[in-house]
């Protein structure tokens, strides 16, 4: 990244020959069309990071391709890229053009998670597209002869009022590279400057979604396609019960379904490949297969029990003063522990992926988050090198973290190998229900404490979060990988509270190998530890007698936060409420408001803090059915700049929701021998008649650089919607989801 | 055996089994893109089609039980460039995010706005009821079906 640009260009001058300024154009190798290459394979092993070329191509006609390793995983990340491409480089929106997430033309920009991309990973974009306008500028001063302070970019257009000429970007270097580096020098728009970014301007995708025209990675067809399913152990979402658990497979018991192309077994891994789907589908059923019996799923009926007494490593994140000596002289002194159910990403499409292998070099299309990831992860299985597989990230349905979608791409792998030929696999709903990596369980236990004022004097704070790696289950499968799962150190995400001048704290994470399947899911361990700040922040504001949004504000020190947080307050009317016990036996319906502020942390300890979120959140409970119906949420965000706050509010109502199901009603089932969550009725989410009404304050801090969305909606959710049902009955609600069962056992205890 | 579909208008004549779900043939016979496999059981919504006026799920609809129907798909109704005016409303309320359930969507407020000269807030719902959105897109769902009755009263 240190090389000057001259220096890069001069070289470039020397090495094919030409020289002399106004011969300049033809000094840019015409071997052009840059990426010609990628249809042939080998493909390149990296796509360097530091040279414009990577990142971005002009063509003829002044089109632009922005080239990056993210991708759009239904979250509009693609219009909003391409919104900064072009106030960047001055080109209309509609120029740009987002190839997104194929090993052979994007950089590596690790995995499409954690709200990073437009917070982080626009940046070399941004520096890319910066660099390569002032390289136009001077390609346009050389030309025009006029000197770049008297040149103004526009449309694609560079023009000289002055000497009144102008040259658009095609004819500058349209097919041709720019073979510089990328010098993240070049002076990027202020703010102020943006005409593109900042505006909601419609996504890109969605005329094309509306209209069958688009397409996802459920759509990709390749010539001579086969269809195939495959076959996964009954012992679902465990992965410690794989290995040498497919006894006997009789192959002659799909004989008679016509057009069975194979059926393919290595080792656990089973699946059927036929010319037809639809007889895909009748084989996977038929086929006769002998699996080991397993039972060793535990009984997550007792789920915290469970939890409570699973092996885990501890580890201390924050220790200030001496909590124990603190809880142990406290005036009052409470206690609480919350429980997090395991949940599903459920993608409304099951994952889907096509794999063709040919000439000893292999395509996927897929919808992964981690396009090179899975690119590395098939070479290793296939023994292959990585230059010669090629992963293509093509849109799937919104996956919310990592549901099956590498999976199925390294099923469709292994199966066109085995075959010879383009397959297509498609995951049943049961079998995305039951293997996807679930959002974790986790436990959080809270220690607090008052003095005669009011104050937090000690506070202990401990999760056990149940996240694993979830390795791609093709590695266990086929016994490539011995199937141990790895615990994933993610429990510390938003472990430590928000608040400030508590002088005695302690925060310790338990991290653990997962019973479960489990890995990330939207909001990762923040919502869960989050859940339990919050309503024990309003545990403590009770018991100090203080107004639960007031005690919040008093003990937030970052202005944004406290902005926020009386933004939600401002515009939901909310009026200092003191604990009530509210008289049960007067309504049939109990009418509650609810308030919890969280700022989403993602990456390693201590983290990236994403967007700055408040909710309020009103509530009913019917007391005598024990339901609970979220009427309305206002939410409040601080995200920084909005490239496109349109998408942003959508992000903000995906968010809320999808948090209000999980809260409400959302809990992964099993027996002992796997899970038994399998469908949408099993698994019930919210649907039309369940949405709240939504409000969205989204604060303006232009000025402010981009902060992450995809999550932090999420994040106050549930403690919002369990504080509003204390406000409504009195009742304290530790356990997600709130169904009306539980509701009525707390009614109940209240009631006696 | 030998089977004649109408969809969106054309006769086409296909050899399939009688009792392979419709969504498999407009999928991968007349690779038709709209209808979604979602879940296999009509549980979700994305594969929904339009047969004679109503919404059906396609996934669980054999081909056998629809040989006399007229179905009309996603791609039937309008195309990017002339759009129907249910897809226009969607596009124009930018309701979808990852914009898989929205063939479902769609097709059940197409068929529901058919039936309902001017449908409450309550009623749009009721009838989507049984689409399952994941992303959370259903209050700007609700505003398109709101447009397009908006617009022809």
């Amino acid at each position: 990244m240190s090389a000057r640009p001259e220096i890069a260009r001069r070289d470039l001058l020397k090495s094919v020959g030409v020289l002399g300024a106004g011969y300049l154009l033809v000094a840019f190798p015409l071997s052009s069309s840059p990426r010609a290459a990628e249809a042939l394979g080998p493909w390149p092993k990296t796509i360097p990071d530091d040279r414009i070329d990577s990142w971005l191509a002009v063509k003829a006609d002044g089109g632009v391709t922005c080239f990056t390793g993210r991708v759009d995983l239904g979250t509009g990340i693609r219009t909003a890229l391409a919104q900064i491409v072009a106030d960047e480089l001055d080109v209309d929106l509609d120029r740009v053009t987002m190839v997104m997430g194929d090993t052979a033309r994007t950089p590596d920009q690790g995995t499409t998670s954690a709200s990073y991309t437009i917070q982080r990973e626009a940046v070399p974009i941004r520096h890319a597209a910066a660099d390569a306008r002032q390289m136009l500028l001077k390609l346009a001063s050389d030309r025009l002869g006029v000197a770049v302070s008297d040149l103004r970019a526009a449309s694609g257009i560079i023009t000289s009022g002055r000497a009144g000429k102008s040259i658009s970007y095609g004819e500058l270097i349209g097919e041709k590279r720019f073979d510089l580096r990328v010098s993240a020098r070049a002076r990027t728009k202020k703010p102020s400057e943006y005409t593109v970014v900042g505006k909601s301007v419609p996504r890109t995708d969605i005329p094309a979604k509306a209209t069958g025209s688009f397409t996802f990675v459920h759509d990709v067809r390749r010539p001579g396609m086969l269809h195939a399913r495959v076959i996964r152990p009954p012992s679902s979402g465990s992965e410690t019960a794989i290995g040498a658990t497919l006894q006997a497979v009789d192959m002659t018991s799909v004989r008679h379904i016509p057009g069975i192309v194979k059926v393919v077994r290595i080792e656990d891994f089973l699946a059927v490949v036929a010319e037809r789907e639809e007889n895909a589908i009748r084989a996977a059923l038929e086929l006769k297969a002998e699996w080991k019996p397993w039972s060793g799923m535990p009984d997550f009926s007792k789920l915290e029990p469970v939890l409570r007494e699973y092996p885990s490593k501890l580890r201390i994140v924050r220790e200030e003063g001496d909590v124990r000596s603190a809880l142990a002289n406290a005036a009052i002194e409470l206690s609480a522990t919350y429980v997090w159910p395991y949940q599903l990403h459920a993608s409304i499409g099951p994952s889907c992926a096509v794999a063709e292998f040919s000439d000893n070099k292999l395509t996927i299309w897929s919808a992964t988050q981690s396009a090179h990831a899975i690119r590395r992860e098939a070479a290793q299985l296939l023994a292959m090198p990585e230059e010669a597989v090629r992963v293509i990230h093509v849109d799937g349905a919104g996956c919310y973290g990592l549901n099956c979608a590498d999976d199925v791409s390294l099923d469709a792998a292994l199966l066109s190998k085995a075959v010879g030929r383009p397959v297509r696999v498609q995951l049943t709903r049961e079998q995305e229900h039951g293997w996807e990596p679930k959002g974790a369980a986790q436990l959080m236990d809270v220690r607090g404490s008052l003095d005669g004022n009011g104050r937090i004097t000690g506070y202990q704070f401990t999760t056990k979060c149940f996240s694993g790696r979830a390795e791609t289950l093709a590695h266990y499968l086929t016994g490539a990988l011995a199937a141990k799962p790895v615990v994933l150190a993610q429990g510390d995400r938003n472990a430590v509270p928000p608040y400030f001048g508590i002088p005695n704290l302690q925060v310790s994470v338990l991290d653990l190998v997962p019973p479960v399947r489990a890995a990330r899911m939207r909001g990762v361990a923040s919502l869960p530890n989050s859940f339990a700040h919050e309503c024990f922040i309003d545990e403590l504001a009770v018991a100090a007698g203080v107004d639960p949004l007031k005690f919040r504000l008093e003990r937030l020190n970052d202005p944004r936060a406290v902005a926020v947080l009386t933004a939600a307050a401002k515009k939901a009317g909310w009026e200092p409420r003191a604990a009530r016990r509210p008289d049960l036996a007067a309504a049939t319906i109990a009418k509650g408001r609810g308030v919890a502020y969280a700022r989403y942390t993602h990456g390693d300890f201590p983290g990236y803090g994403a967007a700055f979120t408040a909710w309020v959140a009103d509530v009913e409970v019917d007391l005598g059915s024990g339901e609970v119906r979220v009427t309305r949420v206002v939410v409040a965000q601080d995200a920084g700049l909005m490239v496109n706050p349109k998408g942003v509010e959508l992000q903000v109502h995906g968010n809320v929701i999808q948090s209000v199901s999980r809260a409400l009603m959302e809990e992964v089932k099993f027996d002992n021998a796997g899970v038994t969550s399998l469908d949408f009725r099993s698994y019930p989410i919210a649907t039309f008649p369940d949405v709240p009404a939504i409000h969205v304050v989204l604060l303006e801090h232009a000025d402010d650089p981009p902060l992450g969305v995809g999550e932090s909606a999420s994040i106050p959710s549930a403690a919002a919607i369990a504080n509003a049902i204390f406000d409504a009955t009195g009742a304290r609600i530790r356990r997600v989801p709130f169904t009306p069962q539980r509701i009525k056992a707390a009614l109940a205890a209240l009631r006696h | 055996m030998a089977v004649s579909l109408r969809v969106n208008g054309r006769t086409h004549a296909l050899t399939v089994d009688p009792d392979t779900p419709l969504l498999y043939v407009l999928r991968n016979d007349l690779k038709l893109n709209g209808p979604k496999f979602g879940c296999g059981r009509g549980q979700c919504g994305a594969c929904t089609v339009i047969l004679d006026g109503r919404a059906v799920r396609s996934c669980v609809t054999a081909v056998n039980d629809v040989r006399d129907g007229e179905i009309v798909t996603l791609e039937g109704l309008g195309s990017r460039d002339n759009p129907h005016p249910v897809q226009r409303a969607f596009i124009e309320e930018q309701a979808a995010q990852c914009g898989y359930c929205m063939n479902g969507m769609i097709m059940q407020a197409k068929a529901f706005l058919d039936q309902t000269a001017k449908p409450t807030e309550a009623e749009i719902k009721a009838a989507l009821a049984n689409n399952l959105c994941r992303c959370g897109t259903h209050a700007q769902i609700v505003r398109a079906v709101q447009r397009v009755a908006a617009a022809r009263a």
